[in-house]
């Protein structure tokens, strides 16, 4: 599944990314790595950005930036 | 900048408080918000360590030194000059949010490897006690191998003396970071960059860790025009299939090999991430998908009604002052040509811009408050789809709200959007938001032909008719965004990311310091700007002197200034302005507000007695000597402001358009495509609304 599977409040750990997506780089710089754990904190009407938690911090990105993160549940 | 004092640099991620320390530390007051990417350019300023000046330079805010945006590039342009050795400084402040130490700290592991000595300062330390984070500052030294850490609270200007004891030590040791150690790089990924790290370290001269680190970037950046040098793209290549081949995707390499090693040494914080933290539950409602919008249009109503009606009171003191004044000098003076000179010219033009001033410092009062307590950053993330349809971007909502202030700022601010075809269209919209100098022309207007009445209640008819001519700029600078997004073919980049800072409580001091330095600039340019042109109108209005004729105002009649009005007038008749506004348009080009000073020193010369007359009133009585008609009618003030909203008026935009693209072609664009709207939407009020049957 992806970032952009999760539910509010939902909690998913990173496996990889999807192909190779401009905005992969930044992604990974800001902490968005393998094993880190995300929490979805919204979504935006009309597949507008999606709001997470992680490493402490919020971060906002476009549902396509978001639709290329699997993630898996974490339970 | 004197260029013999050691450099201090200070770097860290956008909103980490680099320019709150830089002001701390040089006592200059440059602008701090609560938004990441405030700051888009370099600065240097001075401060005193000891008995030593250093000169301190301040950066954009960047997460890496790979950079996404115009404003990242400045400040990895400039790192990449000190590895050529070029401008190189004594030492670097790493600045870091304390509340998120190990994101902070990915930048400074990337800075480590440039051998120049590192103090940390770990910035919002208040902040990080309020949520009982406790950082031991010798242990995080050692493990970092850094020069220095210091903790520092730089909005309360705690902890400075402490980081220029820091400072100075290093200033008068010159230990590099002795014990830093290079980020532990896998073997097998250390063989796969070597080619590419022999490169850098032969053709660029540079010592081998920096050289490794120049490598790990250049396998896992996106932007390979950078690596194009001969034969380095290929080894580039080699590299990132070697990489990919142990199962890193190469463009995750630094990030991935960096986090490992920070992650040992400073785990991260807050692991807690069940935690709903209070800026969440803000957002639950304002950025909430009906509520949210409806809020947004009720903070622009409001502050827009408030310009109107809390300005009204400092507003008539300061327009009696300056008739007081106008009559004190008056009485001053022997009567004759100084005399004329600076009642009618000098002070009630200048005078007459003055008045606005406090509906000027109620508006950047306002947008400084909705950056400072974190909203602007929401409101980013809320418009993004909204703004994507229209060819914009969410990093695009802040420089059209600076742009009500002043395009100038709301121009530079687009360098934070990492898509160039994005900022390219905003550029070129921005101008077309109602900026302040705008706005003593739409309240010239206003007050004189909008009647004071109430509707529905509790809205004045007179904010609302501002509130149109915000509005109409607006929505003409998205529609405009859809054809020119669809006409640019450029460079194009589909993401966007963006960190939300926490809510807090807005300082007070930094906005008022905002209000103050933007009243500043408003005040001075009325000072310079302004003053030179209703001195050299005064002239043209009042020569060459005609003393034969006796008849209403033979001054203003054969003045040089007639002429040239009647010469530009049969173009602007069918927009149903006269000549005396016809030379209110050609100074204009000055800047916007001189408008209301030409207009102002005008009737003042034609005003036979000695006062400075209210302009109100002289526009309100201007009678045409031929029809015996009223020159200005509600429509004419309508179709003026409508021209006002367009018009491209503004020397100092179309210059820092030509700098942010780079050549003619935009600043060329803008004033033909803005002059033409003007024209012909006042075309169209003006003789439509007389079809109409208004006068």
């Amino acid at each position: 599944m992806f970032l952009t599977d999760l539910e509010p409040s939902q909690i998913g750990r990173i496996v990889c990314f999807k192909g190779s997506d401009e905005s992969q780089v930044r992604l990974t710089e800001m902490g968005f790595k393998p094993e880190q754990k995300v929490r979805l904190i919204r979504k935006m009407a009309f597949n507008g950005p999606i709001q997470v938690r992680v490493r402490n911090c919020t971060i906002s990105m476009r549902f396509e930036d978001a639709a290329s993160i699997h993630i898996e549940l974490n339970e | 900048m004197n260029k013999h004092l050691p450099l201090i640099a200070l770097i860290g991620n956008p909103n980490a408080g680099k320019t709150a320390l830089f002001n701390a530390l040089t006592g200059l007051n440059h602008k701090v918000s609560n938004y990441p990417g405030v700051t888009v350019e370099r600065r240097v300023g001075k401060a005193q360590i000891e008995s030593a000046m250093v000169n301190i330079l301040d950066l954009p805010g960047t997460y890496s030194l790979i950079p996404e945006s115009q404003d990242e590039a400045i400040v990895v342009d400039e790192v990449n000059q000190w590895t050529r050795m070029i401008g190189r400084p004594v030492c670097i402040i790493s600045v870091i949010d304390s509340t998120n130490l190990n994101r902070n700290l990915y930048l400074t592991s990337q800075l480590l490897d440039l051998g120049i000595p590192i103090v940390v300062a770990l910035n919002m330390t208040d902040l990080a006690r309020k949520k009982s984070l406790k950082i031991d500052t010798s242990e995080l030294q050692k493990k970092l191998g850094c020069s220095g850490v210091v903790s520092v609270a730089a909005r309360l200007e705690e902890g400075i003396d402490d980081l220029k004891n820091a400072v100075e030590t290093i200033l008068n040791e010159k230990v590099p970071n002795k014990h830093s150690k290079m980020v532990p790089l896998p073997e097998p990924i250390r063989e796969a960059i070597e080619p590419v790290s022999d490169w850098f370290r032969k053709q660029e001269h540079i010592h081998s860790r920096m050289a490794q680190a120049q490598a790990l970037r250049a396998v896992s950046s996106n932007n390979d025009w950078q690596f194009e040098a001969d034969g380095l793209s290929t080894l580039i290549k080699t590299a990132r299939e070697k990489v990919n081949d142990f199962g890193f995707p190469h463009s995750t390499l630094e990030a991935t090999i960096r986090y490992h090693w920070l992650d040992q040494i400073v785990p991260p914080t807050d692991m807690n991430i069940k935690t709903k933290t209070q800026s969440e539950r803000m957002d639950n409602i304002l950025t909430h998908p009906v509520l949210g919008p409806f809020i947004f249009i009720g903070i622009l109503a409001f502050i827009f009604q408030s310009v109107f009606t809390w300005a009204t009171i400092p507003m008539d003191w300061i327009n009696n002052g300056v008739i007081i004044f106008g009559d004190g000098i008056s009485g001053l003076l022997p009567a004759g040509i100084l005399r004329d000179l600076t009642v009618e010219g000098i002070i009630g033009g200048a005078g007459a811009i003055l008045v606005f001033l406090p509906q000027i410092l109620i508006l950047i009062f306002f947008l400084a408050l909705l950056e400072d307590t974190g909203y602007m950053a929401r409101l980013a993330v809320m418009m993004d789809k909204a703004m994507t349809l229209v060819g914009l971007h969410g990093r695009s909502v802040l420089p059209l709200m600076i742009g009500y202030a002043c395009a100038i700022p709301g121009i530079m601010a687009t360098r934070t959007i990492n898509s160039w075809r994005e900022r390219l269209v905003t550029i070129l919209v921005t101008p077309l938001m109602s900026c302040s100098a705008r706005l003593p022309v739409y309240a010239l207007m206003i007050g004189a032909f909008v009647p004071e009445k109430q509707v529905w209640g509790f809205f004045g008819l007179q904010g609302l008719t501002l509130v149109l001519m915000y509005f109409l700029g607006t929505a003409t600078a998205l529609v405009l965004s859809i054809f020119f997004s669809r006409w640019i073919k450029a460079e194009h980049n589909r993401s966007f990311i963006m960190e939300l800072p926490p809510y807090r409580v807005p300082m007070m001091k930094s906005i008022l310091r905002q209000v103050y330095t933007r009243g500043k600039i408003f005040i001075t340019d009325a000072g310079k700007i302004i003053m030179a042109i209703s001195i050299c109108l005064w002239f043209l209005a009042s020569f060459p002197r005609n003393e034969t004729d006796s008849r209403i105002n033979p001054n203003l009649t054969y003045s040089y200034a007639s002429k040239i009005g009647h010469m530009i007038e049969p173009v602007i008749q069918p927009l149903g302005f006269d000549w005396k506004i016809g030379i209110g348009l050609v100074t204009s080009f000055a800047a916007r507000e001189v408008m209301v000073s030409t207009m102002a020193t005008i009737y003042n010369v034609e005003d036979k007695g000695d006062k400075v007359i209210s302009l109100t009133d002289a526009l309100k009585n201007d009678v045409d000597p031929v029809s015996g008609k009223h020159v200005y009618t509600p429509l004419v003030a309508l179709s003026l402001m409508v021209f006002y909203v367009y018009a491209a008026q503004c020397m100092a935009t179309f210059a820092v358009v030509r700098r942010e693209t780079n050549s003619w072609k935009w600043p060329l664009v803008m004033i033909v495509y803005m002059t033409g709207l003007a024209y012909f939407a006042s075309l169209i009020v003006y003789q439509g609304g007389l079809l109409l049957g208004f006068s």
